[in-house]
Parts: structure tokens; C-alpha cells; sequence
């Protein structure tokens, strides 16, 4: 393969594309750092290239080669994930959640793509002609729910439910029967109360809180209080380029990760959060309609449970952020500052455009 | 069982819903966006401002109080506080405390109050006042040692400080800490965290002093720490106020009052204004703004000659022999009495089963008169010499109605209206008060001990300068003023030029008796008799026991045998020059004993100090 081979493979506008939402998030993030570099745009930044980096190599690797680890790199997430418990309880002393968080979150961020992958693997393999509810469902769900398990006892409840969430999808996508979706969801809302208990208590007064908005602006609410106040002071054009006073003045809690977007509506308003859905609903039709165009049932579903996730992901967190949802601390996908999840979602788009780039490749008889 | 017709056509469906579902979910948070960003705007802008501004008010410089001659008795100066900035911040109070208190001396009170201020402003992240007024070598001793104390921080004040101390001090008043009461009528003062005026004309001029405070409008952050000024309103300072008094006066009358219990209040007869007004023993406004130490106002409050009471108005007096010039005049006006009619003087006088005594009955010396075998006493013979036996027989004639009215004429029994709190009326009695507050009817012997100005009679020490000022006067009215003015308003009275009608010229006769009472051998305040000025008055002096007819028979106990309380008011009333009145005064020494010896004696310095 030469150096001209190699750039002509390159999906070049998708590149384009992704580097422009990565830049929107930088862009906000040297706003909330009052206009400086320090300390997150330009991490942010380096983080960027080296993602971009690591999606171009992806994009060249055959598919066949993530068809085939598929399975071991889905062995290796479960350890890591396990790992975490211990050294983060090792570790744990007075600083316990940041250990847990900085140890936790990344296995679990970067787990969600290979337990895709897992699943994508699984069902090419039995090509979705079995009807064997045996293994249509419980397996798959076997393979899902061990992980979403662990990740949920770290605890990590905004991951577990996405992760949870993407492998229903490709329950979905792989022809499980809708009535079924229905059953099931009708089973769960009579257990919930049983699932209630199991919860953290900080995790069922978050959920109390969100139900119990107008109550205490002061208290636990003062997150989506905050956030609203500066979506809504941001108006049509909003404040202007490091303009934002609720970002700029410290009102808005956790700016640079999960409420970066109430950044983005309050300094560039309406028009700018416009601007990031396009560019969101561009990436996500364009994955999508690359996706269908593979010849193997792996890519497929890879591709629309990755695009789904991400835009489930999106949708949690915007939902979060406007106070339609309760806070469960999941970052804006390519904006939002921290490593593991740019990184992750680098790697998804990745084997994307391999899937794109080896379509013809039908994955026979591995 | 279900088959799938087509693998590939299965999969684009399910896609295809699932786009379908993205689709309406994004329309949700889209929906939300409008609805937050373009309906709801407004209401978020008002809130994100509410988020980063911070009003705050800048305290008003307050006004000056200067006396007649622009002196200043009361102005601001710099002070300089140690605060504690972020006690949130600050977890071991104790530890910081000691740290200061090896740089500055801190009492156990102090401390106290510092540890109680904190559990309070803690939670609001307020400033903590440390120390207030900082001397000056402890301020430079902790500017070096500052580095070591976090959020510790010296900030400028203001003080207000009294130049003359004890002087004046009833006048002027003092201030001091806002009550909890204060702060609910005026929420401002709270807001503004400033002492206000707690008497005299600190108190009763408060408004104008004060001034109008100013607004910063300040960008915090989330942490409340201040960003940037965005708009400052200057605020207005107080207006100054002149007041009548001199205050040079004021410290030679302080010299002589000295060791005293007593007021004097000396007037100006044609404008009213009250030249010096003394009520010993008085108190240094000062210690109010260092903070008063729990033994100082103990001090204050516990003293029995009352230093923190404003004599001069808020003291009620019997007036005693003074106010044998109102029954005299009562008695000329009424015609019971003519210019020139003499009266049968007796050293007793019998009404009922009771005795009334002349004040010479049984006395080894006698008054002139009795001395001279006079027996028929006339209107200046009797002012002069304080014939009792003369009024109790006149006040009997005259009757108490006449007497009452006469003495509301000038101005007894009701507020002068000086702009000072606590100035109290007195009491004229009159048949229907006896009857509205005693249930009882009113005795003949009642009017003839009011004659004589005791009784339930009681005036203030400047209703008796007033009183005098408008005999000097001829009956032109006088209305006792403390300030000159405040910021352009200058004090102004309709009623000045009113007029108690001076038929007859019945006031020479009672100034002719003045004068006869200081400048005639036979007058009761001959001893202080001044060439220049020539001055004329009248003595008195209250009995505050009841002096039985048994110790009369053994002779009275005189009154530096008699434990204080129980001795004579004495008071003194006058004016100078006699024939051309400027000034009149009054003197009131509380259990000083008689008026000829202690109160005209101070009169006779003070009218010497001034005229000549």
C-alpha cells in the first residue's frame, strides 16, 4: 500500500466533518477558560489530533480484523472493567470518587464500542436467520448485561444505561420481534420498583430532584438551574464570544464536561446550537446511509448501534442540560473535555469507515 | 413461526424506525430549545443578571456638628478596622484569634464577641470586624506580620470622633450601634451596617446628618468575589449642622459645675439661641464609638446624678421662689394687686388647721424686713427678698386657674420645642388636672404652696431660661433654638413676634423686684452682685423633705447636716444687662443647697464671662 493509495482511502470529508464538532467544543472550552488555552482547550486539542490520528488508522484497517478480535478485545474490556474495582478500591482513601472516576470511566467509555462490537460479531456469526429465543435473545443479552452490570455498580449510571440501551438496539436492528420490545418493556416498569432499590442513594436523589425541580434552587437542583438561566439568558445570537457571564463568572457547574452545551447556548445562542445539530445531523446520516452500503451484516449493525449510541448519548445529554432529564453525568459527544470518551467515539467512527472502506468484504466463512 | 423474508430489507427497516425514533427525540430537545432560548429569554436575562450583579451601598460621610463660632464638636475621621474576609474559608477561628492576639492586645471580650460574630456571618460568608479603631502602632506592627495571617486584612473606616470630648456632650449626643428596632423602621441603616445618632442632636438631626447612600453595582462571580465595577453611584453626604452654642462657653460653664448635679442653660433673649446648655454630670461620646466597655456603661447607667439625662431638658423641677415672678405677674394682670399695694408680712401664715412658714420664720437673722420691723411688704420689696408669707397671701387671692394660665403664657407646662429627644413638659396644675389625675378636689393650700413655686408645680431648666428671657423681654415670646442651620434651611418661627400683652408695664415692676433681688442690700442675691454687667434675677431654692412642726420648734436642720438627697434644690434665674437685656440664664444645682449661696453665684460668673 502506497502513500497515494493510503490518503485516496481517507474519507476526507468525514474527517473534515468530525474535526469541525471537535473544534466547536474548543472553541468552548477556551471561552470557559476566561480566553486562555490553559487548562483545557489545548489538551483538548492534542486530544483531538491524536484521535484524528487513531481514526485515520482505523480506517484503513480491513474490517476483517475487527471482525475477528472482536471477541477477545470484548474479554479484555470485562477485566479491565473488573481491574478498575480493585485498584480503585485500593487506591480509595479520602479522594475516593475522583480515584473511582478517573479509574472507572475509562474502561467503561471505551468498553461501550467493543461490546458493540461483541454483539455485531455475534449476530453476523448466527446471520440472523436464527429463531431460537435461546440464542436470539437471552445470549446476546448475556454478553450485555455482564458488563452493563459492572459498570453500574462502579457506580456509573449514565454508561451502564447507554451501554445498556446500545446493545438493545442491536437487539433491535437484529429482528428481535417488536412485541417483544413491548413485553419486555412492560415488564420492566412493573419491576422498577424493585430496580429503585438497588440504586445509590445519591443516585435516587438526583432522580427525586429532577422530579422536584422548582423546590430548591440552591440545593442539588442548581445544576439544571443554572444551566437553564444560561441557555436562555444566551437567547438568538447569544452573549458573544467569551461573553458568557454564567460560564465566565463560575455560575455553571461543571461547564467543561457535562454542561458544555449550556456554554454553547449561552455565548452563540439559538443560531450556534443550530450550527451543532447540522453538523450532529449531518455525521449521523452520513454514518448511517455509509453503514447500509457495506455488504456484511457486521458493519451494518456495528455502524447503526454506534450512530445510535452516539446520538442517544447527544440526546441525554442536551436533555440534561435544557432540564427535561435528570443529571446523570454523561459528557456531549467530540465537545466535551476528557480523553476516554473523544477517544472511544474516535475509534467507533474509525471502524465506521473501515466497514465503509472494505464493504465489499462479505466476512464469509471466518 | 415468523420468517424473514429478506435479511437485508429487515435490517434497513429497522434502521430506517430507529432514525425515525432519533428524529423524535431530537425534536424534543429542539422544541425545548425554542422554548427556553427564544420564548423565554427575558425571564433568563433578568436571572443570569440577578446571578452576577451584586448591589452594594457605600455609606454616606455623615455631617458635621459645629457650634456658633464654626467649631467643630463632631466630624469623621479615619479609622482603621482588621477584619477576617472569608470566614467560610477560615477553619480554625481559635487558631487565627491567637495568632493576632500575639500582634495586638485583644481582650476576653473582644473575643467573645469575635467568636459570636463568626458562627453568625459564617454561613453568609460575611466579614468579620476583628478589632475596630486600631491604634496606630498596631496597625503597622500588623501590616508586617499580615503575610501570616490569611484573609486576615486591614480595611480604611470611618470614625466619627467629638474633638471636645465631655463638652456639650448632651447637646450633641453620640453615636452607636443601630437596634434591632432601628433596623426595622429603616432597613437601610442595616443594610449600610452603620452606627446612627443615639441623642441629642446626632439623634434628633439623624435624617439630615446621615446623607444618602450610594450604590455599587458590582460583577461577582459564583463565589461572590468581585469581578469588576460596573456602575457607581457617589453617595451624598450629610448636611452639617451649626448649633447655637459657644462651645467656649460651654467649657468655662462645665469648669463651674464641676463636681455638680445640676444644669445651666443660658439663652440669647432676642433670637433664642441657646448660648450654652450644661447638664453636669455629663459623659464623653467617644467611648461609644471605641465601644463602650460593659464597666463604662455601667458607670453611666449606674451613677445616681444621672449623667446620661439631659437636665437642662429632660429635668423636672419645682421652680421653687422663681416662680413668685408668674404669681406676681398673674396678680398685676388680674388686677388683684395693685402697682404699689402693700401686704401685711407675717413670718407664718395660717390657713385651715395648717401653717405656712416663711422661709425667715425662726431664722436667727430674720429677712431684711423683719429685721426693719416692716410689716406691709410691696411687689418689689417682697420679689426681692423672696417674701413667702407675700405670694402665699397673693397665690390665695390670685387662685390657681389665674395662676396656671398665667404660667402657660410663658410657656410652662409644655415642650419649648427645642430640636432636641427628651425634653419634657413639666407640670402646671390647674383644678381639673388635680381632678382628671388624683380624683380629688383641688385645697386652697394647694394654690398657696404653688405660690411659692412648690407643690406639683415642675419646669425644665430651659422653660425657666425662656421664661426669664421674656420677662428681660417685656413679654416678647422667645422659642429656644439649639442649631443655626442645616445645609441651606435656616431655622425660621411664625410665632416669633408674638407678644404676652405688657399692659401697664407690669414687667418693670416684677425687673424692678430683679433687680432690688441682686443689687439692693436687702435682696436675697445681694452677694453676687456685679457692677459690670449690672444683672437682675431671682433666687430659689426647693424643699424636697417635708419639714415637720416639730423640728421647726427645735430648729431646722441646715442643709450641710443633711444627707444630699434631702437637701434644697437651688436654682437661680436672671438676666444681664438689666437695662438692656441680652441674655438670660437659669441655674438648677440639684440638692445644692440654697439659691443665694450656690445657684446666683454661678449666674454672677457667667454673665461676668460674657458681657464684660
Amino acid at each position: 500500500m502506497n502513500l497515494i493509495n493510503f490518503l485516496h482511502r481517507i474519507n476526507w470529508g468525514f474527517v473534515l466533518l468530525i474535526s469541525l464538532i471537535t473544534l466547536i467544543g474548543i472553541i468552548l472550552l477556551y471561552s470557559i477558560a476566561g480566553g486562555s488555552w490553559d487548562p483545557w482547550a489545548l489538551t483538548q486539542l492534542i486530544r483531538v489530533i491524536i484521535g484524528l490520528i487513531i481514526l485515520v488508522l482505523i480506517s484503513v484497517i480491513n474490517i476483517k480484523f475487527w471482525y475477528k478480535l472482536a471477541n477477545p478485545f470484548y474479554l479484555i474490556c470485562l477485566i479491565l472493567i473488573c481491574l478498575t474495582f480493585l485498584v480503585g478500591k485500593k487506591i480509595s482513601g479520602a479522594t475516593r470518587w475522583i480515584d473511582l472516576y478517573y479509574f472507572s470511566f475509562q474502561p467503561a467509555e471505551i468498553s461501550k464500542i467493543f461490546i458493540l462490537l461483541a454483539l455485531s460479531k455475534y449476530f453476523h456469526s448466527i446471520k440472523l436467520q436464527s429463531y431460537d429465543i435461546k440464542q436470539k435473545i437471552f445470549f446476546p443479552l448475556f454478553i450485555l448485561l455482564i458488563p452493563v452490570f459492572l459498570i453500574f455498580k462502579q457506580p456509573d449510571l449514565g454508561t451502564a444505561i447507554i451501554i445498556f440501551l446500545s446493545g438493545i438496539i442491536v437487539l433491535f436492528l437484529s429482528g428481535v420481534q417488536i412485541k417483544t420490545f413491548i413485553y419486555s418493556g412492560l415488564g420492566c416498569l412493573i419491576t422498577l420498583p424493585v430496580l429503585w432499590n438497588f440504586l445509590e442513594d445519591y443516585q435516587k436523589s438526583r432522580i427525586i430532584n429532577f422530579l422536584d425541580q422548582q423546590s430548591n434552587t440552591l440545593g442539588a437542583n442548581y445544576h439544571i438551574t443554572q444551566s437553564k438561566i444560561a441557555l436562555g439568558s444566551g437567547g438568538f445570537f447569544g452573549k458573544g464570544f467569551l461573553e458568557g457571564t454564567q460560564s465566565n463568572l463560575n455560575f455553571l457547574p461543571e461547564m467543561q464536561t457535562d454542561f458544555i452545551f449550556a456554554v454553547l447556548g449561552e455565548e452563540f445562542g439559538f443560531l450556534g446550537i443550530l450550527l451543532l445539530f447540522s453538523l450532529y445531523a449531518f455525521l449521523i446520516i452520513w454514518s448511517i446511509q455509509i453503514s447500509l452500503r457495506s455488504k456484511n451484516y457486521f458493519s451494518k449493525i456495528f455502524g447503526i448501534s454506534f450512530i445510535t449510541s452516539f446520538f442517544l448519548v447527544i440526546f441525554i445529554n442536551i436533555a440534561m442540560v435544557t432540564g427535561i432529564m435528570p443529571v446523570v453525568g454523561v459528557p456531549l459527544p467530540l465537545c466535551s473535555y476528557g480523553g476516554s470518551a473523544l477517544i472511544s467515539n474516535f475509534i467507533g467512527f474509525g471502524i465506521i469507515l473501515s466497514g465503509y472502506n472494505y464493504r465489499d468484504n462479505k466476512l464469509h466463512n471466518i | 413461526m415468523y420468517k424473514y423474508p429478506n435479511i437485508d430489507k429487515l435490517l434497513s427497516r429497522r434502521a430506517f424506525l430507529l432514525g425515525l425514533g432519533k428524529g423524535a427525540l431530537f425534536s424534543s430537545i429542539f422544541f425545548r430549545l425554542i422554548y427556553l432560548q427564544l420564548f423565554n429569554s427575558d425571564k433568563y436575562s433578568v436571572l443570569a443578571d440577578k446571578n452576577r450583579i451584586s448591589l452594594r451601598l457605600i455609606p454616606p460621610s455623615r455631617g458635621n456638628i459645629l457650634d456658633r463660632n464654626n467649631k467643630i464638636l463632631a466630624l469623621n475621621k479615619n479609622s482603621y478596622n482588621l477584619l477576617l474576609s472569608e470566614p467560610k474559608n477560615t477553619s480554625n477561628i481559635e487558631e487565627s484569634i491567637k495568632k493576632i492576639s500575639n500582634i495586638i492586645f485583644l481582650d476576653q471580650f473582644e473575643i467573645e464577641n469575635i467568636l459570636e460574630n463568626y458562627e453568625k456571618r459564617k454561613k453568609k460568608d460575611l466579614p468579620i470586624i476583628i478589632k475596630k479603631n486600631l491604634k496606630w502602632n498596631e496597625v503597622s506592627s500588623l501590616n508586617v506580620n499580615l503575610l501570616n495571617l490569611p484573609n486576615i486584612f486591614i480595611e480604611q473606616g470611618i470614625k466619627r470622633e467629638y474633638p471636645f470630648n465631655n463638652l456639650a456632650s448632651h447637646s450633641i449626643g453620640y453615636i452607636a450601634p443601630a437596634s434591632k428596632i432601628d433596623i426595622k423602621n429603616d432597613p437601610i441603616i442595616g443594610m449600610l451596617d452603620i452606627d446612627i445618632g443615639r441623642f441629642g442632636i446626632e439623634e434628633s438631626f439623624e435624617k439630615e446628618l446621615r446623607g444618602f447612600p450610594g450604590t455599587k453595582h458590582l460583577e461577582v462571580n459564583a463565589f461572590g468575589k468581585t469581578i469588576r465595577e460596573i456602575r457607581k453611584e457617589e453617595s451624598i453626604e450629610g448636611n452639617d449642622i451649626s448649633l447655637t452654642i459657644d462651645i467656649k462657653l460651654q467649657k468655662y460653664i462645665n469648669s463651674l459645675l464641676k463636681d455638680k448635679n445640676g444644669s445651666v442653660v443660658l439663652i440669647d433673649i432676642e433670637s433664642g439661641e441657646i448660648l450654652a446648655s450644661e447638664s453636669s454630670p455629663n459623659f464623653n461620646p467617644n467611648i461609644f464609638t471605641e465601644g463602650v466597655s460593659k464597666k463604662e456603661w455601667d458607670n453611666l447607667v449606674k451613677n445616681p446624678m444621672s449623667p446620661l439625662v439631659n437636665k437642662s431638658i429632660s429635668g423636672e423641677y419645682s421652680p421653687g421662689s422663681t416662680f413668685k415672678l408668674i404669681v406676681l405677674y398673674s396678680a398685676l394682670i388680674n388686677k388683684i394687686i395693685k402697682q404699689n399695694e402693700k401686704l401685711q408680712c407675717t413670718s407664718k401664715v395660717n390657713y385651715g388647721d395648717r401653717n405656712f412658714y416663711c422661709w425667715c420664720h425662726k431664722k436667727n437673722t430674720g429677712c431684711w424686713a423683719s429685721q426693719n420691723h416692716i410689716r406691709r411688704v410691696g411687689p418689689e420689696l417682697a420679689v426681692a427678698q423672696s417674701c413667702d408669707s407675700f405670694f402665699y397671701e397673693l397665690a390665695k387671692k390670685v387662685g390657681i386657674e389665674n395662676i396656671s394660665t398665667t404660667a402657660k403664657l410663658f410657656g410652662l407646662g409644655s415642650k419649648t420645642g427645642v430640636n432636641l429627644y427628651g425634653e419634657k413638659e413639666g407640670l402646671v396644675p390647674n383644678k381639673n388636672w388635680k381632678k382628671k389625675y388624683h380624683k380629688q378636689n383641688w385645697q386652697i393650700g394647694e394654690t398657696m404652696i404653688t405660690g411659692v413655686g412648690q407643690g406639683y408645680l415642675t419646669t425644665t431648666p430651659l422653660q425657666l431660661a425662656t421664661m426669664t428671657a421674656m420677662i428681660a423681654n417685656d413679654g416678647k415670646r422667645v422659642f429656644p433654638v439649639i442649631f443655626k442651620n442645616f445645609g441651606d434651611s435656616i431655622y425660621n418661627n411664625k410665632e416669633k413676634d408674638s407678644e404676652i400683652s405688657n399692659q401697664n408695664n407690669f414687667f418693670s415692676i416684677i425687673k424692678k423686684g430683679m433687680f432690688s433681688a441682686v443689687n439692693k442690700p436687702f435682696g436675697t442675691a445681694y452677694k453676687s452682685k456685679l457692677s459690670k454687667p449690672i444683672f437682675a434675677g431671682k433666687t430659689g431654692t426647693v424643699q424636697v423633705r417635708t419639714i415637720s412642726e416639730k423640728e421647726r420648734e427645735a430648729g431646722i436642720i441646715p442643709n450641710n447636716e443633711l444627707p444630699i438627697k434631702k437637701r434644697d434644690h437651688a436654682i437661680f434665674i436672671g438676666y444681664a444687662p438689666y437695662e438692656n437685656p441680652k441674655i438670660a440664664i437659669s441655674v438648677v444645682i440639684e440638692h445644692g443647697g440654697s439659691g443665694s449661696k450656690i445657684a446666683a453665684p454661678i449666674a454672677k460668673k457667667v454673665f461676668q464671662k460674657v458681657l464684660s
